[in-house]
């Protein structure tokens, strides 16, 4: 078979071989170079955050669990760290068990970086079973009533951020960061309602089915994976940071070239094929 | 209504939990004693009383309870309970679930077919979850919350992160193997694919750098015809099908309230 | 402003008040023996083929739910489960059924007892074919993707909502050559499937499967009405852009102002 013809046939094994190097070289590397285009939606998600009223919480309601740590992680604290260095109270509700151990992980380190408090500045309302329309609807009209206490047992009413919050008129944004289709949740029981705004951090791969909610207003900013992560460091000044976030994108960006590589060598195989298999008919197409 | 209804504790709440049960067996018993041409119909008053309720606390806002004072949906206060009762079923069909995983992996062990060993690991892991689960909380000695720590974030974060990684292996090769361009339509797919790819990581901003950021040739910058695409055919696709969606569930949740959903679990004799 | 409550305002009750009515209508006009005609829908047709591949190569069928619990997602995977369950009762072919939903695992079996006895053949229904693995994601789909491996399935069906591990479960089909046929309606999805498997249903086909495999006549009046209903939301669309264009193009029209004041009243922008 001629080099060609083998194009479409490349072992498997060699290309997972192949793209596990050119995913992992940029994050062993850790190049410090920060995207410098930021999207329009990610903009609008900084914006969103940075305009909260100072006597309003922010909501981060974190859906992601291990699986999706890599995209979800990095959008978690890119968005900590804004809102610490805003000295915007928030907290952190966590939809799945072993995320609510990330997320309280990352807060207690961003905290310890930025000389922030927790109960202080923020606080963490443990795992959340749901059902999320039931809990999300019932927090918007008693939040004491839904939530009791802290991730710690401490009793909300007595934490700086949680106590004087009774309802929606003390929230004043959510971000949701998720891997799944929870976002509608919120959107339908909580932010068109009560008129909040709403910033949503999906995987990659859910992006594309949130820009008719871009447009309509329902979300007011995205950022798209781990991507947007990286672009928004670069909104908080981080460009020359080396974080995971960064070494991501190039990763991403080798990943990609690597697979429209491969795509542009399959259709060079196949094509070829295609011609040869035309020839030995005498110029007929068959099938 | 809150005293019935609020949280209780001790003895209170073991008699409410054996209460509920005995009601519950009670409910079923007499629920079987009833003629099988009687069963469909109260099922059917059941499916549509249980749905009326979420209908009616959407649809009627609160002036159209005009004669509760003031003004307010009574139905939306009952909401989180509706919500636990859920809850509850779903966690009695849980055990179902973990008696399904005991039988069929006892049966495996019982028989020492082939992979048996497998199922008998099983057994050890959860036994080894809920012993630590519980040992956390009730001891205090840290040895069970260093095991609880091991198990669950050192296996199951591990496990589930690698999983998740697959993916991108897997991805690969299935972009390698389908993406052949054999028309026009898989042409232009392949070069929106390949555009959107570029768009949306840094190395497509180098592409493209060298054109202008404004004026006509700015347009063709890879980022921004990225973008045109996402927020032009992308969006009116996501449009169209999320209203596809959106109304096929529509038909679909009016067909199961008012009980006119049809097939083997449908109509088959209670 | 009006739509921003937790409730319903005047736009939702036309709204839905119209597809509601038209979805009863035509089924009331079925059930009166009304013909009513459904285009090919490939997917679905494969079905019957995908069963006939794994009884001649002798080797069973997998079926998955995906991650869908006891809703319209998970009831519509029954019916199509009951459709696939018959024809392979038929010829005696295995059907496995994986489960990441506990509540859905009773239904599962009882559809399954059900569709081996509708066929006259109860005995063929084996208890261990349909079982509940795990309610975690990727705990599921590895015990799926082992399911495959071990028993060198012929046909694997992915109905269902599913998520991320779409993608392991249909590459890893792929893996042992199975045929496999795919509908959900998770967008996000559908690429993944569309590249992996052999045929695949988008979007509302999914839930228009228990129509098309059933010829029912209320499930077809029903899928009638949801076009109906479809063309309210498509009437409704060109409305809005009209307005919103004209707007620009001659805002001194007497209407004009009216109909972009009734629409930003009753359809309100987010925020």
């Amino acid at each position: 078979m001629g080099i060609l013809a083998r194009l479409q046939n490349i072992d498997r094994r060699i290309l997972y071989l192949l793209i596990a190097l050119v995913i992992a070289a940029p994050l062993l590397q850790r190049p410090r170079r920060h995207p410098h285009i930021i999207f329009s939606e990610v903009r609008n998600a900084y914006k969103t955050l940075d305009t909260v009223p100072k006597d309003k919480i922010v909501i981060l309601s974190a859906v992601w669990g291990p699986g999706t740590r890599a995209e979800n992680e990095p959008q978690t604290e890119a968005l900590m760290r804004h809102l610490f260095m805003r000295g915007t109270k928030f907290v952190v509700l966590s939809w799945d068990p072993l995320g609510s151990d990330l997320t309280y992980d990352d807060g207690l380190r961003i905290q310890r970086e930025m000389g922030k408090q927790y109960g202080r500045d923020w606080v963490h309302l443990g795992y959340n079973p749901g059902p999320m329309y039931t809990v999300i609807s019932g927090m918007a009209k008693g939040f004491h009533q839904v939530f009791k206490r802290d991730k710690l047992g401490t009793p909300l009413t007595k934490l700086p951020v949680t106590m004087g919050v009774k309802d929606y008129r003390q929230i004043g944004a959510v971000a949701e960061i998720t891997p799944s289709g929870t976002v509608w949740t919120w959107i339908a029981y909580f932010n068109t309602p009560y008129n909040k705004p709403l910033v949503y951090c999906p995987t990659a791969v859910m992006a594309a089915e949130a820009y008719p909610f871009l447009d309509s207003g329902q979300i007011s900013g995205m950022l798209n994976g781990v991507i947007g992560a990286a672009q928004y460091e670069t909104l908080l000044g981080m460009e020359d940071k080396r974080t995971y976030a960064a070494a991501a994108s190039w990763a991403l960006s080798s990943a990609h070239i690597f697979i429209i590589l491969l795509i542009i060598l399959g259709n060079l195989g196949y094509a070829f094929m295609k011609r040869k298999g035309t020839r030995e008919q005498g110029g007929r197409r068959i099938g | 209504m809150a005293k019935i209804l609020g949280p209780h504790h001790g003895w209170i709440l073991a008699a409410y939990i054996v209460g509920a049960m005995v009601s519950g067996a009670i409910f079923l018993a007499l629920l079987t004693t009833v003629p099988p041409r009687y069963r469909k119909p109260i099922v059917m008053v059941l499916t549509f009383l249980a749905g009326l309720f979420y209908s009616l606390e959407f649809l009627l806002p609160p002036e159209a309870w005009f004669f509760v004072k003031p003004n307010r949906n009574p139905l939306t206060d009952w909401r989180p309970f509706v919500g636990t009762l859920t809850q509850i079923v779903w966690s009695f069909a849980l055990l179902l679930g973990v008696w399904n995983l005991f039988q069929i992996h006892g049966k495996a062990v019982v028989k020492r077919g082939p992979g048996w060993y497998n199922s008998a690991a099983f057994f050890v892991a959860f036994a080894a979850i809920v012993f630590a689960g519980f040992a956390k909380d009730m001891s205090r000695s840290t040895a069970p919350a260093q095991l609880y720590t091991i198990l669950f974030k050192g296996f199951l974060t591990s496990l589930d992160a690698t999983m998740f990684s697959l993916i991108a292996f897997y991805i690969v090769s299935a972009a390698y193997r389908a993406f052949r361009v054999r028309s026009l339509e898989a042409a232009l797919m392949m070069s929106a694919a390949g555009i959107i790819m570029l768009a949306l990581v840094p190395v497509g901003a180098v592409v493209t750098n060298w054109l202008p950021n404004t004026g006509f040739l700015s347009i063709f910058r890879l980022e921004k015809i990225g973008y045109w695409l996402l927020i032009g055919p992308n969006m009116a696709a996501q449009r169209a099908i999320a209203f596809g969606v959106a109304v096929g569930g529509l038909a679909m949740s009016l067909r199961i309230w008012l009980s006119l959903e049809r097939g083997s679990f449908f109509d088959r004799q209670l | 402003m009006i739509g921003t409550t937790p409730y319903a305002n005047p736009a939702v009750w036309i709204v839905e008040g119209l597809l509601v009515f038209f979805i009863l209508y035509k089924i009331l006009s079925a059930r009166r023996g009304r013909e009513l005609f459904i285009r090919r829908i490939p997917g679905l047709s494969a079905l019957d083929e995908a069963v006939g591949r794994a009884t001649e190569m002798g080797r069973p069928m997998l079926y998955a739910p995906g991650l869908s619990g006891l809703d319209i997602v998970g009831l519509q995977s029954m019916a199509i489960l009951s459709h696939v369950v018959r024809h392979a009762a038929k010829y005696g072919t295995r059907v496995i059924v994986p489960l990441a939903d506990p509540v859905l695992y009773t239904v599962a079996e009882e559809v399954a007892k059900d569709a081996y006895a509708a066929e006259g053949v109860p005995e063929q229904f084996n208890p261990e074919d349909v079982r509940f693995l795990s309610d975690r994601q990727f705990a599921w789909a590895s015990g799926v993707v082992g399911i495959l491996h071990r028993e060198q399935v012929a046909s694997a069906f992915y109905f269902g909502y599913y998520y991320a591990e779409s993608l392991i479960l249909a590459e890893n089909g792929q893996m042992i050559g199975a045929i496999q046929v795919a509908g959900t309606p998770a967008t996000t999805q559908i690429p993944f499937f569309l590249a992996s498997c052999d045929y695949t249903i988008i979007g509302d086909e999914y839930y228009a499967a228990s129509a098309y495999l059933s010829r029912e006549p209320t499930l077809l009046g029903s899928l009638v009405g949801q076009d109906y209903g479809k063309l309210v939301i498509v009437g409704l669309i060109v409305l809005g852009a009209v307005g919103v264009t004209l707007k620009v193009l001659a805002p001194d029209l007497p209407f004009v102002a009216w109909l972009n004041d009734l629409f930003l009243k009753f359809f309100p922008r987010g925020l």
